[in-house]
């Protein structure tokens, strides 16, 4: 049996911690704990509802319009106004949502999972013209200097 | 392709009480491209080299933690913290990582790694103010950076570069005016905001600022007018919003028909008044908070 701890995870939102017990290549038992914690909850007692919007959404700042919307609603349905919602207002949160599903499906791919699918030091091998590769190429050729100014 | 070697400046960033909406934001940055930013020179002759950022590298777990540790005995890097301070309970509520077995925070991080930094930058507003995670009652005791180094007595240089999130011109704006200017020749404001970026209100630029002082206000979201008795703090806010303008230029949020939020003041989020509610006028100085903030002034 042995225990293994990857803190931090990096390239996500916020700070994570994985613990694993592995058992001859099989992990037998896994705990996930967040550790960063800011009580938002707390700190959205006695303040004006609609303040809500505004403080939920910096939750997560890789998807800030899904937490938004969240308070929207929770207000909504404390307010009795769910089902009074105008058509225009319904169709404004679809866009957001909508918006946010294709920014975040960039944002996730190119910045985030984005080096655990490729390998990028594989650009050293590349030969031909494409500009933006060649600038990979160049950079990962310089290498890590220690040089400080 | 310039082949002369470029000076390179190594770049740590580490990660408080923060939200990512920090990074996120700066890593969409256009001018200069991202792709300049991390490949290639920033400005000609000068190369950034991030060694240690959460959100983009490679590295995680005991190598990443192992990085850091290194670097921290070394000299002679621009430090990125973005992300309010903890210090309740010594800190235990926001842990940066841990390399064999021991947990480090994020308050040990921050007094381990400015005291050999060039240059602290505070990104974002929780770093320069404490911001959201510094909210009323504060639960966590957060703090921002320039209250760690007061109370560390840490006399490295400081840089704050509010905003919730902010703009990529003003965080790398602000590194380019450093390489280029050098750091004395910055010129900051009493809350230590560079003058390019934060030196006006946005209620001097603001194209809605004809009908404020037509005295004609907007009464409800989407009327015409200015936005001032709904909850608009653009006239006790400094950042160059109206300009800049964001995402590419695009638009911005009075733009768009919605109150500013003032989320560059040290104010944010409680000293503002309700988000949509008209400023309440308060005399200066007039409480603890406004006292705190007094404080901050003196660094």
């Amino acid at each position: 049996m042995k225990k293994i701890v990857i803190h931090p995870i990096t390239r996500i939102e916020g700070h994570l911690k994985v613990e694993a017990i592995v058992d001859n290549g099989e992990v037998k038992d896994a705990n996930i704990s967040g550790t960063m914690f800011r009580g938002i909850e707390i700190m959205l007692k006695g303040r004006d509802p609609r303040d809500a919007v505004m403080i939920t959404q910096r939750i997560c700042g890789v998807c800030p319009e899904p937490h938004a919307t969240a308070s929207v609603n929770a207000v909504d349905d404390y307010a009795g106004l769910t089902d009074k919602i105008p058509e225009n207002g319904i169709l404004m949160r679809n866009l957001i949502l909508g918006t946010r599903s294709v920014c975040d499906h960039i944002l996730h791919f190119y910045i985030l999972s984005g080096l655990d699918y490729v390998d990028p030091a594989r650009a050293l091998e590349y030969n031909g013209s494409n500009k933006d590769l060649n600038t990979l190429k160049y950079f990962l050729q310089q290498g890590y200097s220690k040089v400080s100014i | 392709m310039n082949t002369k070697k470029s000076t390179v400046i190594p770049v740590i960033n580490i990660q408080g009480q923060n939200c990512t909406g920090c990074a996120t934001s700066t890593l969409c940055s256009e001018y200069p491209s991202i792709k300049n930013v991390l490949l290639q020179d920033i400005i000609p002759g000068f190369k950034l080299e991030f060694i240690f950022h959460p959100n983009i590298m490679t590295a995680s777990g005991n190598l990443a933690m192992e990085i850091l540790e290194n670097t921290a005995k070394e000299k002679g890097y621009v430090l990125i913290i973005d992300g309010a301070i903890p210090t309740n309970d010594n800190g235990v509520y926001c842990i940066t990582g841990e390399k064999d077995g021991r947990k480090s925070t994020i308050l040990e991080e921050t007094i381990k790694l400015t005291p050999n930094a060039l240059v602290v930058i505070a990104l974002g507003t929780c770093a320069a103010f404490g911001g959201i995670a510094a909210g009323n009652p504060n639960p966590t005791g957060a703090q921002s950076v320039g209250d760690i180094f007061l109370t560390n007595k840490i006399k490295t240089p400081l840089i704050n570069v509010p905003g919730c999130p902010p703009h990529p011109d003003w965080l790398f704006g602000t590194i380019e005016e450093v390489l280029t200017k050098g750091l004395e020749n910055i010129q900051l404001d009493d809350f230590r905001r560079p003058k390019t970026y934060y030196g006006k209100l946005i209620h001097e630029n603001c194209p809605n600022r004809a009908y404020f002082d037509e005295g004609k206000f907007a009464r409800k979201l989407g009327d015409e007018g200015c936005l001032y008795e709904l909850g608009c703090k653009g006239s006790i806010t400094y950042a160059d919003c109206p300009k800049r303008q964001w995402n590419g230029r695009t638009n911005w949020v009075i733009g768009s028909g919605a109150p500013c939020n003032g989320c560059t003041s040290p104010e944010y989020p409680d000293f503002v008044g309700d988000f949509y509610e008209r400023i309440i006028d308060v005399e200066v100085p007039a409480n603890e908070k406004k006292a705190k903030i007094q404080k901050k002034i003196i660094i």
